[in-house]
C-alpha cells in the first residue's frame, strides 16, 4: 500500500506564489503579503476543524484567482508590466534580427555557392534571375524553419524561461544574460555574412561578383516581398480576432 | 451581498473606518468587515490590497512590517491624518445617502 502524503503548506505556498510570479503586477513585497494573508486564513479555517488541504483550498479560493488579482495588482505597479512588456519586446526585436541576419547569410551563402559551382559548366548558366529564385527559396526556408523551431521552443519551454527570468524579480541579472546569450548568434550571424563577402571578393572576378550582387539582391527582394505580404496577413488576423474578443 | 458597485465604491471608506479603532493588517481588517456585517459583506480578500496600497499612496493611512506575536512577519496598517479627513468627507457623503433612503422608506412602509 501507498501511503498517502500529508499536505505541507509550505509547499503548496511555495507553488502558488509560484503562479502568480508569472505576472509582471505583483513585486515581491505584494506576494509577501498575500502569503502572510494565506498563513492567517489557513490557520483560522484549520482551528474550525478544516483539514489542512481543506483550508488552505477555501483560502486560495477567498483570496481570488490569478488574472483577477494580477489586473488589480497591475493597476498599483504599472511600471513593472511596462518594463515587462518592454523586455519582451526587447527581446523579439533581437530575436527576429537574429533570425533576419541567419537568413541573409544562408541567401548570400547559397548565391555564392550557385556561382561558383556553376563557374566550371560556363557563365551562361548562372543568371541573376535564377540565383535569385533560389536565394529566395533557401530565404523563405531559413526563416520559416527559424520561426518553427522558436515556436516550438516558446511552446514547450516559455513557462520555464518566463519562470527563470522572474525568479529574481529585483535583479537585471537574468535578462540581461538572455539579451546576450541572443546577441552571440545575431553577431556570428553578421561575421558569418562578412566571411561570405571576403570569399566572393577573394574568389570570382569582377562580372561573378556583379552577379553575386544581383543574384542576392533579386533573392532578398522577392523573399522579403512575401515575407511582408505574410506578415501583415497575419498581423490583420490577429487584430480582427483581437476586435472580436473585445465586442 | 453587496453588489460589485457597491462593494467597490464602500471598501475605502470601510477601511478607514475599521483603522480608526487602532492599527491593524489585512487579514484582520477583512474578518472584522465580515463580523460587522454579518457576513453581507464579502470581499474577494486578495483585491483589498491593492486598495490599501493605492491609499497608502495617496498618504491616507501608512504601513509598517513587524514581526506578530505568532512570530511571523506581518504588514500592519495604520491611519495617518489626510485619511481621518478624508473619513470624514466619506461620512458626510455616506450619511446623506443613508438618510434621504430612510426618509423615503418611512414614507413608504409597505415597499417591500
Amino acid at each position: 500500500m501507498e501511503a498517502t502524503t500529508p499536505f505541507d503548506l509550505n509547499h503548496a505556498l511555495a507553488e502558488w506564489r509560484n503562479s502568480l510570479q508569472q505576472s509582471p503586477a505583483f513585486c515581491r513585497e505584494n506576494l509577501d503579503e498575500l502569503e502572510s494573508h494565506l498563513r492567517d486564513s489557513v490557520a483560522n479555517l484549520q482551528q474550525r476543524g478544516l483539514s489542512g488541504s481543506e483550508a488552505f483550498l477555501i483560502a486560495t479560493r477567498r483570496v481570488g484567482g490569478a488574472p483577477a488579482l494580477g489586473t488589480e495588482f497591475g493597476k498599483i505597479n504599472p511600471g513593472n508590466v511596462w518594463l515587462n512588456r518592454a523586455l519582451w519586446m526587447l527581446i523579439g526585436t533581437l530575436v527576429f534580427r537574429f533570425i533576419s541576419g541567419l537568413v541573409s547569410s544562408a541567401t548570400m551563402g547559397t548565391t555564392v555557392l550557385g556561382v561558383v559551382l556553376a563557374r566550371p559548366v560556363g557563365s551562361g548558366v548562372t543568371t541573376p534571375l535564377l540565383l535569385g529564385t533560389l536565394g529566395a527559396f533557401v530565404h523563405l526556408l531559413t526563416f520559416a524553419a527559424a520561426l518553427i523551431l522558436g515556436w516550438r521552443l516558446l511552446v514547450r519551454k516559455g513557462n520555464s524561461i518566463s519562470a527563470w527570468l522572474q525568479r529574481e524579480p529585483k535583479s537585471l541579472a537574468r535578462p540581461a544574460a538572455l539579451v546576450a546569450l541572443l546577441l552571440i548568434p545575431y553577431a556570428s550571424a553578421g561575421v558569418l555574412q562578412g566571411c561570405g563577402m571576403y570569399l566572393i571578393n577573394k574568389f570570382s572576378d569582377g562580372n561573378q561578383t556583379t552577379m553575386v550582387s544581383a543574384g542576392f539582391v533579386v533573392g532578398t527582394a522577392s523573399a522579403a516581398l512575401i515575407e511582408s505580404a505574410g506578415l501583415i496577413l497575419l498581423t490583420l488576423l490577429l487584430a480582427r480576432r483581437q476586435l472580436l474578443t473585445k465586442i | 451581498m453587496l453588489s460589485k458597485e457597491l462593494v467597490a465604491a464602500s471598501t475605502v471608506p470601510l477601511v478607514l473606518s475599521v483603522l480608526t479603532e487602532g492599527e491593524t493588517y489585512g487579514y484582520a481588517l477583512i474578518q472584522r468587515v465580515r463580523e460587522l456585517s454579518g457576513g453581507q459583506i464579502e470581499w474577494t480578500e486578495g483585491m483589498l490590497y491593492p486598495v490599501l496600497h493605492w491609499m497608502e499612496r495617496e498618504e491616507l493611512i501608512e504601513s509598517e512590517w513587524r514581526e506578530s506575536e505568532t512570530g511571523r512577519k506581518r504588514k500592519y496598517y495604520q491611519l495617518r491624518k489626510e485619511g481621518r479627513k478624508a473619513l470624514l468627507e466619506e461620512k458626510q457623503q455616506w450619511l446623506a445617502v443613508h438618510e434621504t433612503l430612510a426618509k423615503l422608506w418611512k414614507q413608504q412602509p409597505r415597499l417591500t
